[in-house]
């Protein structure tokens, strides 16, 4: 989509410029109530997104002096989608040196040679931040679909078409550090652990739901869109927005409101419950290193 | 991976299932004699979530935490999820004289009713 169509202008003029013909009281009291009226959205639109979640589109005054709607970085959903990839093994792997061995999907991942503990330098505060777009999300998506209800389905797979910028990045948005370690532009550290080998495999538990146990949080969507739910949630836990934190011997848990759908509660209970929605992500890290995440 | 038989729900991070973990077993390849097997082995409470560690089938007791990268027994310092370890089955649990402390509404896949 170019430029000039997201850019669309409101065509109203700061000036209250307008016909010339009209009494300059109507065309002066229309103009006052069209400024105040853009003045209280420019003052709601930040409030009201970060409060529902929404994507409503900023305002900004051109060259020209027009008031005009700000382009927006938000994809709608197609587009979104046409993006999402294929959670293969293969995703793993670095473009340029694609393996085949390793027992796990990780574990495929050949990390360069350099040590690189987490926290380490500036790739512990998220150097990768400002590609960190605020997609829309498939959970955004899903939640037009059904709040409450029927888990939505996950999403075909499909190659990445993704810019070749983001080529190197696992899921889109990790950096390999080494030694199979992964960091997230908001800082926020994946490394082996687990029952599972690495947490990134323990994250993918909660992509699909698991009925045989009695609660399971699940995220919308396919790996990326949990990584970016996950990135979002440690951004607004970091800023203490609709968070609750705890620590316990060097363990801090997150629980943090999203404000919107980002999952749903499955298991045993879940479907019980029509796998009711999920807007909060719990989010265990051991310093910038993630233990778990799943919605509740 | 979830555990078989779990005491409780977390009550640290709230998602995850107190289960029980056998550790300080031979490996199943050796063939070792069932009885033999637990001669040196040990419960572990295990959060398959948050990775909590209780060493009683009791959570309000205290609690510890591995190495994120490394985890470890407590108690054999032998990795937490290498293979001289695993979520206990009900004869397991019976060895370890945990049966009363499991929840049965917390079980997954049992593979036995525990007596």
């Amino acid at each position: 989509m170019s430029d000039s169509e997201n850019q669309q202008s409101s065509g109203f003029q700061s000036s209250g410029s307008g016909r010339g013909k009209k009494p300059f009281g109507r065309r002066s009291a229309g103009g006052i109530a069209i400024v105040v009226l853009l003045a209280a959205y420019g003052f709601a639109q930040p409030k009201l997104n970060e409060r529902f979640g929404w994507n409503l589109p900023g305002l900004k005054q051109d060259r020209g002096g027009q008031v005009v709607v700000e382009k927006s970085d938000h994809r709608n959903a197609s587009d979104k989608s046409s993006e999402n990839t294929k959670s293969t093994d293969l995703k793993y792997q670095p473009k340029s040196s694609q393996s085949t061995s390793g027992s796990s999907s990780v574990d495929k991942q050949s990390g360069n040679s350099a040590s690189s503990r987490p926290g380490d330098s500036a790739k512990a505060s998220g150097p990768l931040a400002s590609r960190m777009s605020p997609k829309k999300s498939s959970a955004d998506t899903s939640k037009n679909n059904s709040t409450r209800g029927s888990p939505p389905a996950k999403q075909s797979a499909k190659p990445s078409n993704t810019p070749s910028a983001d080529n190197d990045l696992l899921y889109g948005l990790l950096r390999d550090t080494g030694n199979k370690r992964y960091v997230s532009p908001s800082g926020l550290m994946y490394t082996p652990g687990s029952a599972e080998g690495h947490r990134l495999e323990h994250l993918r538990r909660h992509i699909v739901d698991n009925k045989s146990r009695p609660v399971h949080g699940v995220f919308d969507g396919e790996m990326e869109d949990a990584l970016k739910v996950i990135d979002m949630a440690y951004e607004r836990a970091k800023k203490n927005q609709k968070t609750t934190k705890s620590v316990d011997k060097g363990m801090t848990v997150y629980t943090v409101d999203m404000g919107k759908r980002i999952g749903f509660v499955g298991g045993q209970k879940g479907q019980r419950n029509r796998n009711q929605m999920a807007r909060r992500v719990k989010l265990v890290l051991s310093g910038n290193r993630v233990i778990t995440a799943f919605p509740l | 991976m979830s555990p078989k038989h779990s005491i409780d729900f977390c009550p640290i991070c709230g998602g995850g299932l107190c289960g029980v973990r056998i550790c300080g077993i031979q490996p199943q390849s050796e063939n070792v004699a069932v009885q033999n097997q637990y001669d040196t082995a040990h419960g572990l409470i295990v959060c398959d979530e948050c990775e909590a560690i209780w060493l009683e089938p009791d959570v309000s007791t205290d609690h510890v935490y591995p190495d994120c990268e490394n985890a470890a027994c407590p108690i054999c310092n032998a990795s937490l999820w290498g293979e001289n370890s695993r979520w206990a089955n009900a004869d397991d649990i019976e060895a370890l004289g945990w049966t009363a402390a499991i929840n049965h509404d917390l079980d997954i896949n049992p593979d036995q009713e525990i007596a």
